[in-house]
């Protein structure tokens, strides 16, 4: 896991979702972006993106969130990556259980642009606190 | 910055009539709620919160005419004609 956080990539099946995340943590937050449409493309991009932290549609027609989730924690080089579900769902024990799948936390959509490079800062952060301990 | 995010909102608002038209020719069901939950996780990242809690209502609807209808409204009602 490296020092900073620089490299994001963003799994999500819906265009414009994928647009305006790359306008959100690209143009905003001044992050690597890199966004893939589905699990497949990403299970498939990560380990030569070697993203610092992914961002991961729950509801997608190729593989799953937890399915694409599962598919890049057998990669070496995403162990110990921070992994954040976005997730439309709204009711809590939905959410609570999205969590059981092992991701670092949940951003619930719709998410503001403008503050979503922030947002997703405590997550890589609890991520590399967890890689020191 | 604004401009570029004014510029993806015009792109988003262009697609709503192939969104809408994605909704109501799915049969309802699982494709309806589909198309239903990605306006809903969209339409608030461009700025149109109405709209994507109308699409969020209507996911989940026991009355899917009317929470459709009212989908619909909040279309027109950013200024796009379906």
């Amino acid at each position: 896991m490296s020092d900073s956080l620089r490299r994001v990539m963003c799994v999500e099946d819906d265009p414009d979702i994928r647009m305006i995340l790359e306008f959100s943590l690209g143009t905003v937050g001044g992050y690597d972006v890199r966004c893939c449409p589905g699990g497949r493309s990403a299970v498939a991009e990560a380990p030569a993106f070697r993203p610092d932290l992914v961002l991961l549609d729950v509801m997608m027609p190729d593989l799953s969130g937890p399915e694409t989730l599962v598919a890049l924690r057998e990669l070496p080089a995403m162990q110990g990556v921070p992994v954040v579900f976005m997730t439309a769902k709204a009711m809590p024990e939905e959410l609570e259980q999205l969590l059981e799948h092992g991701a670092t936390g949940l951003i619930v959509k719709p998410f503001d642009p403008m503050s979503l490079p922030q947002d997703i800062r405590p997550y890589w952060e609890h991520g590399r606190g967890r890689q020191a301990g | 910055m604004q401009a570029g995010f004014a510029r993806l909102q015009a792109q988003f608002l262009a697609g709503l009539p192939q969104r809408w038209s994605d909704i109501v020719q799915a049969p309802s069901g699982p494709l309806r709620e589909a198309a239903l939950h990605r306006l809903a996780g969209a339409a608030g990242s461009y700025g149109l919160d109405a709209l994507g809690e109308a699409a969020r209502q209507a996911q989940h609807s026991r009355a899917p005419e009317a929470a459709l209808a009212e989908v619909l409204a909040q279309i027109q009602a950013a200024g796009v004609t379906v």
